[in-house]
Formats: structure tokens, sequence, C-alpha cells
């Protein structure tokens, strides 16, 4: 059972990691980035790491994006 | 087994469940907008229901049934994902929270590191906002949102800081766990006075409640980061925005005041004292946020930042030596 789900966990967090990087949109990048930091936690969870999965929640997924974000409110949009 | 599978199934969708939070989180709308009304001597919602009870509800089915309009510019995936997460994310946030156990004595999926994980989606629907206000590029959403963001940054590391000190003080990162030390000992709900009320002030400026209403200011940027949603997606966001609001009452009631645990009766049902101890201190918390969004003007964003950072963050690390002392000296 565990193989085959971490399996399916690294491709998903692989998948998210290329997009991170490949997506030109800032606000899509961050989007990515968090959903990448979620599927890191779900796989320490399947690890039988939970705090270490929760507390890469709130780190990673939760005050990492945060200062992203607000890096990304400084910069300009372009205009329409 | 069966009977225990059909147990969860109505938990979750309907009496602690779905169901049951979505008439709570409307008739705390209710409850809010009167009390706010009844300070400002107006009626408040009258017409629908017994004393406008039902006025929520009529306000919800309307815009349901408003047309759904997307901006040409808007950017149509964020603008969309938007409103379902938004709704979805204080939702899964309630079942952490003890609200009323039926088959076991804990919150529906309550497991050990439940409270970093409430912190990490109160941070997430306050990330959302700001990609809804990006994504629907209009110059007041957009101002809205970097507001937010702002705001955001202010209170969220004192509220992660109080949240986690009632953690260490009863020695537990559950916060059904909490909730339950805190009922047994409730000296060390004495301690975490100076938390509780940090804990408010953070969640008026999570649920943008009028001192900490700066992302919404109506008189200078129209409706704030929310400016072009209409229809659908606007009932959504209200409904989702009610559901904070019972989120914010039962998380404080739970991790500060004991949640649904309290002196029993041997006649009540245990079940009973649960929702009528859940039902008191939730509204209690409720009653007092109402209380204070009526008694306050709306603060600058700059002013908002540096009461933030110069005061809630102090007295935010000052709880957290506070706790430590009282546990070196043994006195919990």
């Amino acid at each position: 059972m565990a193989p085959a789900l971490n399996v399916l966990l690294v491709c998903v967090i692989t998948t998210f990691a290329i997009l991170t990087v490949v997506v030109k949109d800032l606000i899509y990048a961050m989007l990515f980035f968090a959903l990448m930091s979620v599927s890191i936690g779900g796989f320490y969870f399947v690890l039988k790491a939970p705090y270490v999965a929760v507390f890469q929640l709130l780190i990673y997924a939760g005050a990492v994006v945060v200062l992203l974000l607000v890096t990304v409110m400084l910069t300009t949009k372009k205009e329409v | 087994m069966v009977f225990w599978g059909v147990v969860a199934g109505v938990e979750l969708l309907i009496f602690p469940g779905l169901f049951f939070i979505f008439w709570l989180a409307l008739f705390y709308q209710w409850a809010d907008r009167k009390f706010h009304a009844k300070l400002q001597t107006r009626y408040g919602p009258l017409h629908i229901g017994a004393k406008g009870l039902l006025q929520p509800f009529a306000d919800f089915v309307k815009l349901l049934g408003k047309e759904d309009i997307v901006p040409k510019a808007a950017d149509r995936f964020l603008f969309t994902l938007a409103p379902i997460m938004l709704l979805v994310l204080p939702f899964t946030a309630m079942f952490l929270v003890p609200t009323v156990p039926i088959h076991s004595n804990v919150a529906f999926a309550a497991f050990e590191g439940d409270i970093v994980v409430m912190i990490f989606i109160l941070t997430m629907i306050a990330a959302l906002k700001f990609m809804a206000a990006w994504g629907s590029t209009n110059r007041f959403s957009t101002v809205g949102g970097v507001r937010l963001i702002l705001q955001l940054i202010g209170y969220e590391i004192p509220l992660a800081v109080v949240l986690l000190s009632a953690g260490m003080i009863t020695g537990s990162l559950s916060i059904s766990t909490i909730a339950q030390r805190m009922d047994a000992e409730p000296l060390k709900a004495i301690f975490l006075v100076p938390g509780l009320a940090i804990a408010i002030i953070c969640f008026l400026a999570e649920l943008e409640k009028v001192p900490f209403d700066i992302p919404a200011a109506e008189q200078e940027i129209v409706a704030g980061w929310q400016t072009e949603f209409s229809g659908r997606r606007l009932a959504f966001l209200r409904l989702s925005s009610d559901i904070e609001l019972v989120l914010a009452s039962t998380l404080i009631a739970a991790v500060f005041l004991g949640g649904p645990y309290g002196p029993t009766l041997s006649y009540i049902p245990i079940e009973l004292s649960y929702f009528i101890w859940f039902f008191i201190k939730a509204f209690v918390v409720l009653l007092v946020i109402s209380y204070m969004r009526t008694i306050f003007a709306r603060f600058r964003i700059d002013q908002m930042i540096q009461f933030a950072w110069r005061y809630l963050m102090v007295t935010s690390i000052l709880q957290v030596m506070l706790i430590q002392g009282v546990l070196a000296a043994g006195w919990v």
C-alpha cells in the first residue's frame, strides 16, 4: 500500500515543483509552490512523521507563501 | 461497523457537520447584525421570519439568483477557484474544532497537531483572498488585496504565538485535548487571559471587522478585494465570511475557554450538555466581537501595522514568557 502512495506523491510533488519554476505568472508560481509544500506535508504524513508534516504546512505552505505574496505585491502588473 | 459508518456520515453531513454549520453561520450573521444594530439604536433585520431571523438566508438565496458577471480582464481560473476554496477551507477547519462531539468526545477530525493545521488554514484563507483580489484585476480589488496581505503579516504571528502558548500550558497540540485539559484545570485558563485578548483582536483583523476592516474599507475602496464579485460567487464569499465568524468564536471558545466541555448535571445527557456549553461560550465570544466592532472606528493600514508589531507582538511574547515561568515554577 505504502509504495504506490509514495510513488504517486513523489510524482505530484515533482510535477508541482516543475510547474512552480516553469510558469510565467508569479501568482500561479506561488499557487503551485503552496500546493507542492502541501503535498510534501502529505508525504511526511504518509511516512508517519505527523509533527514534521504539520510544521511543514505551517512554515512552508503558510509563512513562506505569505512572504512571497508580500514580494509579489510589490511587483507591478501588466496594464490591460 | 456499518452503524458507526452511518453515525460518522450523519455527523459529517448533518448534525455538527455541514448542514448545522450552514444554519449556525446564518444565525450568527443575524445575531451579529441584530446586536450591532441594537447598540446603535437601530432595529436591524426585521421582516423575514420571526424578528428577521431568516433575513440572512433570504439574502443568500437572492444573491444565488443574481447574474454572475466575470470581468473581461479577470483571470477566470483564480476568479472561480477563490470563492470555492474560500468556502471549503473554513468548513474543513470547523471539523478540527470540538463543537458538539457525538460518538467520541473529541472533534470530528481531531488528531495531535491539528492546531498547527488550523493556523495554516487561517493563513491560507487570507492568501486566497489576495489571489481573488489579484485575479479580478480591478484597481480597488488590488488595493484591497495589498492591504489584506499587509494586515496579515501584522496579525498572523501574534495569533499563532498565543494559540501555541495555549498548547504549551496544556502540553498538547490538539484543540480537543487543549479544551479538555482547560476544563479539567481552570487555573490554566486564568494565565491565558492576555492571550485571549490578543486572539480576539487578531480575529477581528482576520474577519475584517471594524477596527481592522481596512481591506474592505467601503468609504475608500468600494468593497475592497471583493469588488468585482457578484451573483453566486458573492453569495459564496458572504457565506464563507459567516462561517469564518463561527470558526473564530468556536476556536476561541475551545482554546481559551474550554469549548463544549464543562460542568455536567447527571440528569441531562452528555451530548446536550456539550451543546449548551458550546452554544453559551461561542455566543459570548461572538457578542464580544460584535461589541468591539461597534465601539471602534477604522484604523489606517500603517496604524494597524504599527499597533500589531509594537504592542500585539510584544504582548504575545510576554504571554509565552509568563507561561514558561508558570510552568517552571510548577504552579499549574
